[in-house]
């Protein structure tokens, strides 16, 4: 016998969100089926295998306190805030119903009179545009379907954040493709969050006949806490990049500099620093010490310091890696 | 072996997926398990998991390279961990040829290469890369021989880090009692994932320590397991070599391992050994050791400390056996208080797995059979030498009677005079310090330097909560052999420096023969007692009377002062207590 749950998360912050997914995604046993839904605030999800500084605006998300969190599942970078509503399937490898999923949800729809439909590129459209991205990964035997609904979300923060900086940046690993995205609120004014949960729960248990389960107390604290610590850390979120390069460049009073940099694992592995600066400073000592550093502005501002003596020069560079290193 | 490695999965029906972050590189060493790389496609991601233990000695794709079903993208000189893809990956003898000329440009034929050397040590644990050094020292051209990390067991799975993991847990034990001391915790978090990395840190902090002491005394350590070729000669191969080792003397340290007991269930891959026990991420709800000896203990009181409910099933009439009563009851009394139920007397019949995966193990007392219900076993039995290492028949080397480990003399030969043994294997005493000192009487012997082994002063430690350890004769000892004796006990509660540290279990225990009044053992149990115990093993060891011990004076406030207060109470001129 099947055991089918549904769980709802009364956190906004994704680490506690992705965390918990993936608590149980490891510790839900075969047999069951979960239906999850969750929402952030002001954040950047970005694929398993993209490179953050490529895919997102960080120095805009630095400025209006965007969190970046990197999921399990492949695909692109996508924004949420409260305007938007995820939703999670998980179940084994061997039960999952990709189809039978996004029927649920496209029932869901339905029955607030808006007609959407799958288009096979793991999108979800109404009218020919995108309101949900869907995403898949398995793991341990374990098959895990999440999406998105786009109901209120602000779309000018959308294309803020995910419009990257005219940063040259040559990368490898998954980009995301930009689609034609539509809010539901704008299919249907009168749509409401307590409403559509209640609709997809609906049309959730119709097909599995159960209700929501409260998990609080059989949630193992310290074995979530050890996902969320991941979620976190810098190192998941930025240093699982694949690898790319970097070019700087950039026009001074004091004359032109180019940095080169080869990235791996959010550390700095080679760096490469032309300049016809008129002032002499101790560029050749920065070139190496920028290397075999983690790549985020705390170190490379520290061996900034420790190299430029000029502060102008100094307080240019950091301006130049400002735009992108977090 | 070579194995191919191939796509052999994508999500769905997917025919094609992207390459995403990839976590290794050509050369390295990868394990069954391990993730190699993330696979991307439009139904899913999903990780690639080496099915084998070897190295990656070719890889062929890249990060954002796009990859088909079944394609090949690998090589891996290795081991299959998981049967059912070996046998398809597996690279024929036929095609081997062909391969291997093909791919040259990236493998290197190892490389054909002879040694001649005055002493072979085979292991690097603490016996044989004590006694490489000692050889080394006097003067010998040493090559040694590990098939796995220097430092042995002690160092990569046993004393070293279960310390290690100790010290997390003795502080955590103290946070727990921290307001006692007037200060106040909040959000204290266990992160074991956290534990295991700092243990592996302190681990291959020492590995590459004991690999500079190596390079500096000049010897010569190749990776690989020894092969006996002839009397006098070993081979091994590796990667990179393909070595035959002459030798003058031979020194064999090939070490133990843990042994099983035979009942239902104890071969069933998920019944834990200490090596599993040190590599657990998370903390079991419940756990059932078999065997209550130093080991079993040891883990008992970690796991127990960890919020794990842990049950202890011995077969003797008492946990660590061999030690004094009194001692055995601190542990024991601490044991019970802490929450770790013990079964002593009890023989574990069987151990089943539940369609839960909960473990269910039968035990019997002499009038009951019971059951335990639990997560999780552990096996903790003793460890068995490793007597099958090597091929002692064709090295002239004889087992000891009952075939238990190497026959060694007081000077470590063994039955071939060319051919010494040391530590585990011998299985005299498995304990790290003997086997460093056999190590070091071994290679004394061998550069002609008359050196003996003796056991009848040999210190123990055993760090449970609090600590206990014994050296010299115990009481039980003393009783078997006859021997009048009489002691003095100075219990920590009424040391200074004990109470100030709010450590106030256990004793300090003096030994002394009746009528020589030399001091010919002791015991302590409580804070520091594994470290105190050094002076009690010098006071035997240079034969010093009570009489005279007593005359020594130890600072204040130190807990070494119980040592002087139990040295002054055998003769009954005890200030502290009465």
């Amino acid at each position: 016998m099947y055991k089918y749950q549904i769980y709802i998360s009364d956190s906004f912050d994704p680490a506690y969100n992705l965390a918990l997914e993936e608590y149980f995604i490891n510790t839900l046993s075969s047999d069951t089926k979960l239906f999850y839904l969750w929402q952030n605030q002001n954040t950047v999800v970005i694929g398993r295998n993209q490179n953050p500084y490529k895919e997102c605006n960080l120095a805009e998300m630095k400025r209006d306190n965007v969190k970046l969190t990197r999921r399990l599942s492949g695909g692109g970078a996508v924004y949420h805030d409260l305007g938007n509503l995820n939703f999670t399937f998980i179940s084994s490898e061997k039960s999952a119903d990709i189809d039978l999923n996004i029927n649920i949800i496209i029932n869901a729809l339905k029955s607030l009179n808006i007609n959407s439909e799958f288009n096979g590129r793991n999108d979800i459209i109404a009218e020919e545009r995108k309101f949900s991205g869907n995403a898949f990964l398995i793991e341990n035997e374990m098959h895990c379907h999440h999406g998105t609904l786009l109901v209120d979300v602000d779309m000018s923060k959308l294309t803020k954040y995910l419009t990257v900086s005219k940063l040259k940046i040559e990368s490898k690993g998954i980009d995301s493709i930009s689609s034609r995205v539509v809010n539901l609120k704008e299919l249907c004014p009168s749509l409401d969050f307590d409403n559509l949960k209640n609709k997809l729960i609906d049309s959730f248990s119709k097909i599995y006949d159960c209700q929501v389960k409260s998990y609080d107390n059989f949630i193992d604290k310290n074995l979530l806490d050890n996902y969320m610590k991941k979620y976190q850390s810098w190192d998941w979120n930025y240093s699982e990049s694949p690898q790319f390069d970097i070019a700087l460049e950039k026009k001074f009073s004091w004359g032109i500099i180019e940095i080169l940099a080869k990235i791996e694992n959010g550390m700095i592995k080679k760096t490469k620093i032309f300049t016809d600066s008129i002032i002499l400073d101790n560029f050749k000592n920065l070139e190496s010490s920028l290397e075999n550093i983690k790549f985020n502005t705390n170190s490379i501002e520290t061996q900034i310091d420790k190299c430029i003596k000029s502060k102008e020069i100094s307080s240019d560079i950091k301006t130049l890696f400002g735009d992108i290193s977090n | 072996m070579k194995y191919d490695l191939i796509i052999n999965k994508l999500s769905g029906h997917d025919k094609t997926g992207t390459i995403g972050k990839i976590n290794v590189k050509e050369g390295d060493s990868i394990k069954h398990g391990d993730v190699l790389f993330i696979i991307e496609s439009q139904k899913g991601t999903l990780k690639f998991v080496s099915d084998y233990d070897g190295i990656l000695e070719k890889l062929s794709i890249h990060e954002g390279d796009i990859v088909e079903k079944k394609q090949v993208i690998g090589i891996v000189e290795g081991e299959c961990a998981s049967p059912e893809s070996c046998d398809i990956n597996t690279i024929k003898e036929t095609p081997k040829k062909t391969l291997k000329t093909s791919y040259s440009f990236g493998i290197s034929k190892p490389q054909k290469k002879e040694y001649e050397k005055e002493v072979v040590v085979v292991g690097g644990g603490p016996g044989g890369y004590v006694a490489a050094i000692r050889a080394a020292q006097n003067g010998k051209s040493v090559l040694l021989i590990e098939e796995d990390r220097l430092g042995g067991t002690c160092l990569n799975y046993g004393c070293i880090p279960t310390k290690a993991i100790i010290s997390s847990v003795d502080l955590l034990r103290k946070i727990k009692v921290s307001e006692e001391f007037g200060l106040e915790v909040e959000g204290l978090k266990i992160n074991m994932p956290d534990i295991i990395e700092r243990k592996g840190n302190v681990v291959n902090n020492l590995v590459s320590g004991v690999e500079h002491l190596m390079e500096k005394n000049k010897i010569e350590v190749i990776e690989g397991r020894a092969q006996v070729e002839d009397k006098n000669i070993l081979s091994v191969k590796n990667k990179k070599i393909d070595a035959k080792i002459k030798f003058e003397n031979l020194i064999i340290a090939t070490g133990s391992s843990p042994k099983s007991i035979p009942i239902e269930g104890s071969d069933c891959g998920s019944i834990l050994n200490s090596k599993d026990l040190l590599e657990l991420k998370e903390i079991p709800q419940s756990m059932t050791i078999i065997g209550g000896g130093v080991i079993g203990m040891e883990f008992a009181f970690i796991f127990n400390s960890l919020g794990t409910k842990v049950n202890i099933i011995e077969f003797f009439p008492s946990i660590l056996n061999n030690m004094d009563d009194d001692i055995i009851e601190v542990v024991r009394e601490s044991a019970i208080k802490s929450g770790i139920k013990l079964y002593e007397n009890s023989c574990a019949t069987s151990i089943k797995t539940s369609l839960e995966g909960t473990k269910i193990v039968e035990f019997r007392t002499e009038d009951s059979h019971n059951i335990l219900i639990s997560d999780k076993v552990a096996i903790a039995v003793g460890r068995s030498a490793n007597i099958d290492s090597l091929d002692l028949e064709k090295l002239g080397v004889e087992l000891n009677e009952n075939e238990s480990g190497i026959s060694v003399d007081s000077k470590m030969r063994t039955s071939n005079e060319a051919i010494y043994a040391i530590g585990d294997v011998t299985n005299i005493m498995q304990l790290a310090h003997v086997a460093s000192h056999q190590g070091i009487v071994a290679a004394d012997n061998i550069a002609g330097i008359y050196s003996e082994m003796h056991y009848d002063n040999i210190p123990s430690a055993v760090f449970t909560f609090p600590e206990v350890g014994s050296t010299g004769l115990t009481e039980k000892e003393c009783t078997q052999r006859n021997i009048e004796y009489k002691i003095g006990k100075f219990p920590l509660f009424a040391n200074g420096k004990a109470q100030a540290m709010g450590e106030t279990e256990g004793f300090v225990k003096i030994i002394a023969n009746a009528e020589t009044n030399l001091v010919i053992g002791g015991s302590i149990a409580g804070i520091h007692a594994t470290d105190l115990l050094s002076v009690i093993t010098n006071l035997i060891d240079s034969k010093t009377s009570i009489d005279k011990a007593s005359h020594t004076i130890y600072a204040h406030p130190t807990t070494s002062e119980s040592v002087h207060e139990a040295i002054l109470s055998a003769d009954n001129k005890g200030i502290h207590y009465v």
